[in-house]
């Protein structure tokens, strides 16, 4: 039987992620409430304030990049004293974490960018990779998460414990709150991401929670994935060794594709005969070979409400293919025999904390509105009115070892309020597109290009 | 005559071989594999290809006398498809304002002109002032003619070349019109060369973009870039690594590039090159409308995203070893 009360379930499952002693207005924003997304809006509007005003008076007083560009802004934590003036706080523009330099000064760049103190990190050799300062950094208790683009330049964030864990505790928490009709602590995933065990990728870092969240959890990509070898599938090489490297790896991928397929479709059914709960989380491309396999065989299920399905990171399974979410969802319900409200996609970057899922009555996208601000800007940086379209930004208020103030290259629409549900709270529409003039970029793309053999 | 080969760039540096020779395997795989449409699309070409129009301006006529770079320093002598000693490319250099305008504003002329006057296609390479009489040519193009007419005013003046990944606009108008182009880049996951100039003016070298007209920056909702403006991070995204500042071009830079555009590939070229004419007219309204100044202002707010500069500064507890 599905859980009753979440957060109490939650809260034992995932007691690691939990502090034990619950004191700033950002943890008690984030661990109090008994839901993320059905709190009245009054509460949520308190939690979030409290919340994002004691980050930002934490960034201010903890990291001089930040102050800075805060005095640029004329702007001082005494100057928010409501929601209203969040539009005060200075927004940083994604581009900037892709603005680092290489070799020592790349470490020396993380961190100075920290808001937390930073731990005791030794690096070695004279010009160390990134792979090395990162690993020299995760040693330190510091997890170094990346994401890249089509061009492989990287987007690097530092989080320390204190947030890496909030950030564990919060998409576990949005994830099973949407899918509460599903969950049982009893079932078993299938993770269509890398193993979060072997890379600081973010869309393989971020579900490491997933090995509490379920019994057991089999993994799409069971291998290594550092910096280089991500630069290298988005088809970045340096040299001749790369070079190779990159030939090896999609001569491998047709291989490794197949038995990732095989794997999955002997999984279904052996789940299916044990009458399993089963999740499927990750990369909606992936599961789609796993369908398109399936079809080829004539197979199907009726998982019905024992399955689920929880995506992220785009919708593009080739090159020149997008996949329409109502037919991915289609296909899951014609061949898994998963209802459509159990396919929900979640939205979420490498920059933020904030998890953003569908409901299961309509599919928008709702916002962990107790500690997580979005605002959706147009070109002026203004916020533009409920209806309309423009850039993606937000108010992390549980980032605290880096500055969570950040304007994306996303663009999104924003409702009011959910056309679909009674939850409170503004939404945004079901796809997010990138903003024209921004680079390609997406997890799932990331995930397509280290294992398609094209 | 090995050293100044080399630092004229006559030599392919390894950086340029690397690309170039890593581009080349899978664009002869794409074509092997279509070869039927590609058969198809050259003799489509024939029948249907794009009227570019002549020049808007006419080159002034060479006096004799006319004052011009002789200097044999680096970047300022002729290089390979760049030679400042033109007769034409003198004679617009000087109609510019060479050796009568302060640096900049002799720079900003060259700019000017190349940018306004010199529509982006995908022609065979040749040397700058071919460039000067047909009015067209690539980004490649552009550089050696504003590199020459520079350089014959007595500035020094640079090419940096790179792979690049393009911002959407650019991809659907430039690459998704070619099939055969599309397969290419998403194979590479990027475009093979692109580049700016640098023109070295007080003690700075100075970046100029003149790839694309105005008309076409207004249909791809660019800033319209003015001389200094470093479209990385605008409309291109270099690949790490690729990045090259030569004197000039090596010798046998085009002879892929020519067999592919005037040759084997004739059709796609064409469509590409109709696809960024039809964006050009499309601009063009764009422009009449809202004005250049205007536009660009516009634009131009929304690309300067302001990226804040942290300063490096020494952390106790990083400890290198």
């Amino acid at each position: 039987m599905p859980v009753e009360n979440v957060k109490e379930t939650l809260d034992e499952i995932l007691h690691d992620y939990i502090p034990s002693s619950i004191s700033t207005p950002s943890e008690k924003a984030l661990y109090e409430p008994d839901t993320f997304y059905g709190l009245p809006q009054k509460k949520a509007d308190e939690y979030r304030y409290e919340a994002i005003k004691y980050a930002f008076r934490h960034h201010y007083e903890n990291n001089r990049f930040y102050r800075e560009v805060c005095s640029e802004n004329g702007v001082t934590p005494d100057d928010i004293r409501s929601i209203d003036d969040f539009s005060r706080i200075p927004l940083i523009t994604h581009k900037f974490f892709k603005d680092y330099p290489s070799g020592r000064d790349f470490a020396v760049w993380l961190a100075n960018l920290m808001s937390t103190e930073v731990p005791k990190v030794v690096i070695k050799g004279k010009n160390p990779s990134f792979d090395d300062v990162i690993d020299a950094f995760a040693e330190a208790g510091v997890v170094v998460a990346f994401s890249s683009g089509t061009t492989g330049k990287f987007t690097f964030i530092p989080r320390d414990a204190w947030t890496y864990k909030m950030g564990q505790y919060a998409i576990g928490r949005s994830a099973i709150e949407m899918l509460k009709q599903w969950y049982e602590p009893d079932a078993s995933g299938f993770l269509l991401f890398p193993n979060p065990k072997k890379t600081n990728i973010y869309v393989g870092k971020v579900t490491n929670v997933m090995y509490d969240l379920v019994k057991d959890v089999q993994v799409a990509i069971d291998r290594e994935i550092t910096t280089q070898i991500l630069r290298i599938s988005m088809g970045v090489t340096f040299n001749f060794k790369e070079k190779m490297m990159s030939k090896m790896i999609k001569a491998a991928s047709k291989k490794m594709n197949e038995d990732m397929v095989k794997r999955m479709v002997n999984w279904i059914d052996e789940m299916y005969k044990k009458g399993e709960r089963i999740l499927f989380a990750g990369a909606p491309f992936i599961l789609n070979m796993a369908l398109d396999r399936l079809e080829e065989e004539g197979k199907s299920y009726d998982f019905g409400e024992r399955g689920a399905v929880l995506t992220g990171g785009g919708w593009k399974i080739h090159e020149d293919k997008r996949l329409p979410v109502e037919v991915f969802r289609e296909r899951v319900g014609k061949i898994l025999g998963i209802p459509p409200e159990n396919c929900l996609d979640l939205y979420a970057m490498v920059e933020s904390n904030g998890f953003l899922v569908h409901c299961p009555e309509g599919h928008y996208f709702h916002i962990p509105q107790n500690y997580f601000h979005v605002r959706v800007i147009d070109d002026d940086g203004e916020d533009v009115a409920y209806g309309e379209e423009g850039r993606f930004a937000f108010l992390d208020g549980i980032a605290m070892s880096y500055p969570g103030f950040i304007s994306t290259g996303d663009k999104v629409k924003i409702h009011e309020r959910c056309p679909a549900c009674g939850r409170e709270g503004p939404v945004l529409e079901p796809e997010v597109e990138r903003i024209k003039g921004e680079e390609i970029r997406g997890c799932a793309e990331e995930m397509r290009r280290i294992i398609m053999e094209e | 005559m090995f050293r100044e080969w080399r630092e004229k760039g006559y030599i392919m540096p390894a950086r340029m071989l690397r690309v170039t020779m890593g581009a080349l395997p899978s664009l002869i795989k794409v074509l092997l594999r279509h070869p039927v449409y590609v058969m198809k699309s050259n003799l489509a070409a024939r029948k249907n290809a794009v009227d570019l129009g002549r020049p808007s301006y006419e080159i002034p006529e060479y006096v004799e006398g006319m004052p011009y770079c002789k200097s044999n320093e680096r970047y300022l002598r002729p290089t390979h498809l760049c030679n400042p000693h033109a007769k034409e490319i003198i004679a617009l250099a000087n109609h510019l304002g060479a050796y009568k305008l302060p640096d900049w504003e002799f720079a900003e002329n060259v700019f000017n002109f190349v940018k306004k006057n010199i529509k982006l296609a995908f022609v065979g390479m040749d040397r700058e002032v071919d460039t000067l009489r047909r009015g067209t040519g690539t980004c490649v193009h552009q550089l050696s003619l504003f590199a020459a007419l520079c350089r014959a005013g007595g500035l020094k003046a640079r090419y940096k070349l790179y792979s690049l990944a393009l911002v959407e606009p650019l991809y659907e108008n430039m690459i998704e019109v070619s099939p055969i182009m599309k397969s290419w880049y998403d194979a590479l996951g990027s475009f093979m060369l692109h580049g700016t100039a640098e023109v070295y003016i007080d003690g700075e070298w100075v970046v100029a973009d003149p790839t694309f007209t105005p008309e076409y920056e207004a249909a791809m909702g660019l800033p319209l870039a003015k001389l200094g403006d470093d479209p990385m991070g605008i409309w291109n995204y270099p690949l790490e690594g690729t990045v090259m500042l030569l004197e000039g071009l090596p010798y046998g830079v085009g002879v892929a590039w020519n067999f592919l555009v005037n040759f084997l590939a004739k059709g796609e070229r064409i469509k590409i090159d109709r696809s960024m004419n039809e964006a050009r007219k499309k601009g063009r309204e764009i422009l009449d409308e809202m004005g250049e100044e205007e536009y660009d202002a516009s634009v131009r707010a929304k690309y300067e995203a302001k990226i804040p500069k942290i300063t490096l500064e020494k952390v106790p507890n990083l400890v290198f070893e």
